[in-house]
């Protein structure tokens, strides 16, 4: 018998299963990785006004902030992903978020000065990082970091690491089924196997993911959106152009790394299924998707789409 | 000239220079915690277990790591030494560290047993060039600080009663991949190496009872037993204990692994009125019949049932100059939560020749109430404390 284990975390539920043999040990391992996702949460926020990124985007603009090593670590993370991809994975689009009207609100298209506005105050150009005094700096007011696109991924992936090192080889793991890794296999099995629903289901396809040690993380567009003029902006913007971009409704990465499959399908909401040659070329071992594109990349070993449709 | 930083250097002179011993769950969060400060610097680290080495290392990548505490002890590197083992393994660290002349922060419960405890805080008291500081860091939590000048000015009138609670549904047990480890990492289960939910855990609310009411219990009548975990531990995970104080005054305690309802609290309920505390916020309530105190009129007021609660808040003036709305504001920013400021104030009593936080003294006080609480919980009885049992300043 499995134990299963779950906790509220992130504004939503982790569920994780594991087997082995003694159900006291085994609850024990899925109790400490559970605390490290809470933990991960604590500091990772952006709502909570006691986590660390809510202290440093309430100081960071006025002098540099001395952050947790693994905080900085992260953000360093986050600013080499912006990069490797081309700038469409992005933790600081919060002010272009605001602009229009994203953040606690329905959405409405910001007037040219607003935008113009947020563009100045958002991209990771703004985030300044000291290695030796291990220290953060905003260059200007108003900059944020908002960790919303990977820290699940982050979390999972520590929780995982943890599992690991007590010793768990047969555990399943995820948060609110958009993030999920798969340590080995259920016992008897070949892999854990997961089902994706419609949206990510290629024609033809039957959703079925295929998964050992390694993450799946999906991301869609569905959520807040608004229409004008017959057009519908959903709230997937673009951080290069400040502009809602909607190139697919959704996207999925597979991996070794849970936070790398979540940086990836963000990027690809905003960069679309055109740049999915350009991620297998940065991003050796991941295979990823988006709508009406078939899965492009070498699948990692132990993470297989079983029948992704179209001519794969 | 370097920048400025946050959070803003609190003293003349250099970062103090830390070691830890014990980088398990609460040594992380020690180094977390000093990981933020200016004034900390962490140069060693020990555990005996190679994975909580690496996991601290993550937390103080500049750190040496050791296995073994006599080499962080022999390094001219460490100033002041942190002793988050295990509280069964106290002793012989912080023995050795006041020895070697090491500032010592030694985490709550001091020790085990009395004896070791007592050990601790007379070396502690012997080596007055040393800073000492248990880790009770309640006595540093600004909302308590804050509060205490109330209570003390009398605002509860003739104490009637104290309650207090701990709920959280855990199982404090710990895995690892072998069973040497794994028999180690779950001392706390383990009657021979635990002073369970009372030391481990209430020894933070009688400590703040103690220094609230500037007094210590005479006796205390325990119950406890295994409601929900039962997998081979001998420490209860569901507690009862009422402690007796002079005048009357006596607390009851209640302490659960098996439910997360209403989490910790404090509740001091006097004929004038009532103060309910949990860990960042406070609310008094006062009686119809109690004396007008002035400043209530502008307080913030909150509903608890069918009362209206009086919110406490530390710093108030400061929220209001920031724009926030003291009372709404219970959370803390990283370097102001109770085991920050312990740090910062052991770490300015180092630098600048004042007295720690909570002295061998309050430490070893406390840590009597809670193992004796323990022992009363074990062996389900009542336990006479005599007055001689405690060290007084």
């Amino acid at each position: 018998m499995p134990v299963l284990l779950s906790r509220y975390a992130m504004a939503t539920r982790f569920e994780l299963v594991i087997y082995g043999d003694d159900p006291v040990r085994l609850r024990a391992a899925g109790e400490e990785a559970l605390d490290e996702i809470e933990r991960v949460e604590a500091q990772l926020s952006f709502y909570r006004s006691d986590s660390e990124i809510h202290w440093l985007n309430s100081r960071a603009a006025i002098a540099p902030v001395k952050v947790d090593p693994r905080l900085y670590r992260l953000l360093k993370r986050c600013a080499e992903l912006s990069e490797m991809t081309d700038g469409a994975f992005d933790v600081s689009v919060g002010p272009l978020m605001r602009a229009w009207r994203f953040v606690k609100d329905k959405g409405a298209i910001p007037s040219q000065e607003e935008l113009e506005a947020a563009r100045a105050i958002s991209g990771m150009i703004h985030i300044q990082f000291d290695d030796d005094a291990l220290t953060v700096e905003f260059d200007k007011p108003g900059v944020e970091i908002d960790l919303g696109g990977y820290g699940k991924g982050y979390a999972t992936e520590r929780a995982v690491e943890l599992l690991i090192e007590n010793g768990i080889d047969s555990a399943l793991l995820h948060g609110g089924t958009s993030s999920v890794t798969a340590i080995g296999a259920p016992p008897g099995e070949e892999c854990w196997r997961i089902a994706m629903p419609r949206p990510f289901i290629n024609e033809g396809g039957d959703g079925l993911v295929d998964l050992k040690d390694s993450s799946l993380s999906v991301s869609a567009a569905h959520g807040k959106s608004f229409e004008v003029d017959g057009r519908i902006y959903g709230h997937v913007i673009d951080p290069r152009s400040g502009l809602s971009v909607n190139k697919t409704p959704v996207a999925a990465a597979l991996g070794p790394s849970a936070s790398l499959c979540e940086a990836l399908s963000k990027a690809l909401m905003v960069n679309g299924g055109d740049w999915l040659t350009v991620m297998n070329e940065r991003f050796p071992g991941y295979q990823a998707w988006t709508h009406g594109v078939p899965p492009h990349g070498v699948p990692p070993s132990g993470g297989t789409i079983r029948n992704p449709g179209y001519s794969a | 000239m370097a920048a400025r930083v946050y959070p803003p250097l609190s003293i003349d002179g250099p970062p103090v220079k830390f070691g830890l011993v014990g980088a398990g769950q609460w040594g992380r969060e020690i180094l977390s915690t000093l990981s933020r400060l200016q004034t900390a610097q962490v140069t060693s680290i020990c555990d005996t277990y190679e994975p909580y080495l690496k996991r601290g290392a993550e937390i103080a990548p500049k750190a040496a790591t050791v296995t073994d505490y006599r080499k962080l002890l022999e390094s001219a590197d460490v100033e002041a030494v942190i002793v988050a083992t295990p509280t069964h393994l106290h002793k012989e660290i912080a023995l050795a560290a006041l020895q070697a002349g090491k500032h010592l922060y030694c985490e709550a419960p001091l020790a085990g047993s009395i004896e070791d405890a007592k050990a601790i805080a007379t070396a502690a008291q012997q080596a007055p060039k040393v800073k000492f500081q248990a880790g009770l860091q309640g006595r540093s939590n600004a909302l308590y600080r804050h509060v205490l000048q109330f209570v003390r000015s009398g605002v509860l009138g003739s104490q009637a009663m104290i309650s207090g609670q701990w709920n959280k549904k855990q199982s404090w047990r710990r895995t690892a991949p072998t069973n040497s480890r794994e028999a180690q990492i779950n001392w706390r289960l383990m009657k021979d190496t635990s002073t369970g939910l009372a030391g481990e855990v209430a020894i933070h609310q009688f400590d703040f009872v103690d220094w609230y009411l500037k007094t210590l219990p005479t006796a205390v009548t325990g119950f406890g037993s295994i409601n929900n975990w039962r997998d081979g531990r001998e420490i209860p995970d569901t507690i009862q204990a009422v402690l007796e104080y002079p005048n009357n005054v006596r607390m009851i305690f209640n302490a659960t692994l098996a439910s997360s309802f209403s989490d910790a609290f404090t509740l001091f309920q006097g004929a004038d009125s009532s103060l309910m505390m949990r860990e960042n916020r406070g609310w008094l309530v006062k009686e119809a019949d109690s004396p007008l105190l002035g400043w209530e009129v502008y307080a913030r007021k909150e509903n608890i049932h069918n009362e209206t609660g009086i919110c406490m808040v530390a710093d108030s003036t400061k929220l209001i100059e920031e724009g926030k709305e003291p009372g709404k504001e219970g959370a803390l920013e990283p370097t102001q939560t109770a085991l920050s400021l312990a740090m910062q104030n052991f770490i300015s009593s180092i630098r600048e020749d004042k007295p720690t936080a909570c002295g061998p003294v309050d430490g070893f006080n406390s840590t009597v109430v809670a193992i004796r609480t323990n022992e009363a919980v074990m062996s389900g009885s009542r336990i006479i404390i005599p007055n001689q049992s405690y060290l007084s300043t």
